[in-house]
């Protein structure tokens, strides 16, 4: 009974505790496991690659990828920034009767707009043979595309909404924190527990219960794992896949709302390349391209293994194009060492 | 106990250039076992693919309880609570033993979710009822192949199956778990459920069967009572009494000096202790049964699998350590059983698959010389009769037939030496059957050796000058052509005649 409980232990924890220590030895545990800078990296997962690995996960799960989840953050993100500082009589005069109406507004039509980009990889997916990769790299253009457009050339700025900032930058609770540096010594207020981070273990708990638990959860499995033997066995696969991209449009666009609210602005470049972080959580958190693989506490891991490598490489003050080079390394390092562990 | 469950009648099923079940009739009595034997490519495996589904015949009627039925999909079997067990399981290995017995029809609570205790209970009595002990929340990938089988049987019964088809259950199993699957047969079969067995294996037949029906050719040749039929009668059936051995071959090419020499090869289970050689010009055909390790034997020598034991020696030299490439080098040339899977480059065009074995040797400085490329493939084209206009035609285009004079000519451009050929006219049509036979022919008079894997017996006993037989990963008879019968071949491959 112990052993089993131990083999369900996933290798990449001790691989992210080993890498937490190793970082605290090399940057020194007294700046490296500072409350702030702690809960900076929970932050900065969420903000990134934390939600977004959760799309990845089930794109890949259910035999796909999604690539469009970049530009599905790009354009949710300016949307609700457009939406909540776009001088037009309508949306002005909103602002000025009923902010939270519009900022409500701005959340719904930026996850609505998730959700038809999602809609429509999923509906060519299954109308089509064309690959997931080719059609959400199709999309991911025309997401990119039209956030510059909407963009104008210019970031968006979102100054002065409270409400708004408190979705990305805002905590449930705070500590007080003393910061020396040098001879003075000041207050910092650190938040630990951020609305962000608390919509992501909403989501990722929401969704382990919905893999686990529920009938599409176990069809995603049962795709991935053989999708012949899904489909005699009378699942609809097409409707299947159709909705687990779905569900990934609508969760890369809760990734573009906080990160435009914690930048208060939004620029057409934010989260663009993040679908290939999101793919590389997932399978560093154990999925397999070919499906059927993993969990989402699991991806979650692996997000967490990237949020941890990029921190620790900053705060020893790695290069940003060395930083890549080390991400990549250590997700071909950890794939290897996965495929050779189920080779036995 | 009498009464028929399922009729089958004048069923046809044609394939592009094939007709693979003609005038088919068989039925099935409630709570019996009716055996299916036939050769391979006889048709059986067709026939239970029409009667699930998921091909449409042509002509013919199925009669379900007495009344006709038609299957459009093989959800619609599934209704009619016909369920069917496939070589190759159904099973998605990531999931539970319970999910995958239940698979899209999933207990719900009230809410929504899955109901993991009732699912897990209920997968639980099944196995209790077939006796398997196995966990019902383990993984599928974690169990063996026996236990993967039960779990098809589990997940058949769980739909309340009448109709149980088996497709060769015993092709993967040792001998122990064969017991366990023939008493779990039996206890089915004291259920009323009412069971197709597909076998081309004679021993077990009679102690499993009520009835056994044999096809051959897409036809039916008759139908027995278990209990009284002849094994010579039954191998009869399976052959086919009017083919006329006929020898394509005048003499005996075979030179001095051999092409391969094999002794003591071992790897696994799979071969054991296996010695055999193949002369200079002379044509050997190694028959035996699908799964009796034939294609294993060839995989091995040509390095494509590893050996644990044994030395080969390939044109005089011996190869340790073989790969493809070595072989190559060797002047051997390996002309696969699945075309599709190992031998052709479906999306590129027939000049350049003609060229890929021996683009070494064809272009030595490394540069691909497109006219030379094609004045050689036309050359194959119009020497091997190949029914196309030109050779820019992708490979996907072609006819089986085609497709395999295109891998022939791939290996035919390389000056190999010895030849490995896995079934070389596989659902070939018969004209372009006989053209690859005498371009074997021709090979073997040039002077190269050839070692022909077939399940065709006529070809075997045609084309080949000295025959090994296999059976379970041993070579257990070796014969000379002249002296063959092809009952003696099929009784020491499926274990009829004392070795």
């Amino acid at each position: 009974m112990k052993r089993r409980f131990l083999r369900q232990i996933p290798m990449t924890l001790p691989l992210l505790f080993a890498m937490v220590v190793l970082f605290a030895i090399f940057v020194g545990p007294a700046k490296y496991l500072k409350l702030s800078n702690i809960m900076n990296v929970i932050v900065q997962c969420t903000s990134g690659v934390g939600i977004v690995a959760l799309a990845s996960f089930l794109a890949i799960c259910s035999t796909g990828v999604d690539l469009s989840l970049g530009g599905i953050v790009s354009l949710s993100g300016m949307l609700t920034a457009k939406l909540l500082t776009w001088d037009v009589p309508l949306l002005s005069g909103l602002r000025e009767q009923s902010p939270a109406l519009l900022l409500a507004l701005a959340v719904l039509a930026s996850i609505a707009t998730g959700a038809l980009v999602g809609s429509l990889n999923g509906l060519i997916l299954s109308r089509t043979n064309i690959p997931s990769f080719i059609i959400t790299l199709g999309t991911y253009k025309i997401c990119e595309t039209l956030s510059r457009v909407i963009a104008d050339g210019t970031t968006v700025r979102v100054n002065g909404n409270a409400a708004f900032e408190f979705i990305g930058g805002g905590s449930l609770l705070n500590v007080q924190q003393i910061v020396k540096q040098g001879a003075r010594q000041s207050v910092r207020t650190v938040g630990v527990l951020p609305v962000s981070v608390l919509i992501l273990f909403f989501l990722y708990l929401v969704f382990s219960i919905v893999m686990k638990r529920t009938r599409f959860g176990t069809y995603v499995y049962a795709i991935g794992g053989n999708y012949d033997a899904a489909e005699l066995s009378g699942i609809d696969t097409r409707r299947t896949r159709f909705r687990a991209f779905l569900l990934g449009g609508m969760i890369a666009a809760v990734t573009g709302i906080i990160m435009t609210s914690r930048l208060t602005a939004a620029s057409a470049s934010n989260g663009l390349g993040l679908e290939f972080d999101g793919i590389a959580a997932a399978v560093v958190g154990g999925a397999a391209m070919t499906g059927g693989r993993s969990t989402p506490w699991r991806t979650l891991i692996g997000a967490f293994i990237i949020s941890v490598l990029r921190n620790g490489f900053n705060m020893i003050g790695m290069s940003n194009s060395l930083q890549m080079i080390a991400i990549g390394a250590v997700l071909i390092f950890v794939v290897a060492v996965d495929a050779a562990r189920n080779r036995r | 106990m009498s009464d028929t469950i399922l009729e089958v009648r004048n069923i046809c099923k044609d394939f592009p250039g094939v007709r693979a079940l003609e005038d088919v009739s068989f039925d099935l009595k409630r709570g019996e076992v009716h055996i299916l034997l036939g050769e391979n490519g006889a048709g059986k495996s067709t026939l239970m693919k029409v009667l699930t589904g998921v091909y449409h015949p042509e002509k013919g009627e199925i009669f379900l309880n007495g009344k006709e039925v038609r299957f459009e999909t093989p959800r619609d079997a599934q209704l009619m609570r016909i369920a069917i067990i496939f070589q190759e399981f159904n099973l998605a290995p990531n999931l539970t033993v319970a999910q995958n017995i239940y698979l899209g029809r999933e207990p719900l609570k009230r809410g929504g979710l899955i109901d993991r205790q009732k699912l897990n209970r209920d997968a639980r009595a099944i196995l209790d009822f077939l006796k398997a002990d196995i966990d019902p929340s383990a993984r599928v990938e974690a169990l063996g192949v026996a236990h993967q089988q039960l779990v098809e049987v589990a997940k058949a019964l769980s739909i309340d199956s009448e109709i149980l088809i088996m497709d060769e259950p015993t092709a993967t199993l040792s001998e122990k778990e064969i017991n366990t699957l023939f008493d779990t047969i039996r206890s089915l079969q004291s259920r009323g459920v009412s069971i197709i067995y597909i076998s081309h294996r004679l021993q077990e037949v009679k102690l499993i069967g009520n009835r056994i029906t044999v096809l051959r050719d897409g036809r039916t040749v008759g139908t027995r009572d278990a209990a009284n039929a002849e094994l010579d009668d039954l191998i009869r059936m399976m052959v086919g009494r009017e083919i006329k051995r006929r020898r394509i071959r005048e003499k005996n090419t075979a030179r001095d000096g051999f092409a391969l020499e094999v002794s003591h090869l071992s790897q696994g289970k799979l071969l054991k202790d296996i010695s055999l050689n193949v002369r200079r010009g002379e044509i050997v055909g190694l028959a035996g049964l699908v799964g009796s390790g034939r294609t294993e034997l060839a995989q091995a020598v040509y390095g494509v699998t590893r050996r644990d034991a044994g030395e080969v020696s390939i044109c005089g030299k011996p190869v340790a350590n073989p790969t493809p490439m070595k072989c190559i080098r060797q002047k051997m040339g390996f002309i696969s059983e699945s075309r599709k899977e190992f031998g052709l480059a479906l999306n590129l065009p027939i000049r350049v698959n003609i060229t890929h074995a021996g683009l070494r040797t064809i272009f030595p400085s490394g540069i691909v010389d497109v006219k030379k490329e094609r004045k050689i493939a036309e050359e194959f084209r119009k020497k091997l009769r190949m029914a196309t206009p030109d050779v820019e035609r992708d490979v996907k285009a072609l006819s089986g037939g085609t497709q395999q004079k295109v891998v022939l000519a791939k290996w035919l451009s390389t000056d190999s030496e010895f030849l490995v050929f896995d079934e070389p006219t596989r659902g070939i049509d018969v004209g372009a059957k006989e053209e690859i036979h005498n371009m074997i022919v021709d090979l073997a008079e040039r002077g190269v050796g050839i070692l022909m894997i077939s399940s065709d017996l006529p070809e075997v006993l045609t084309l080949s000058d000295r025959i090994y037989v296999m059976r379970e990963g041993r070579i257990v008879r070796e014969i000379d052509h002249e002296g063959v019968m092809q009952e003696e071949v099929i009784a020491y491959a499926t274990g009829g005649a004392a070795t």
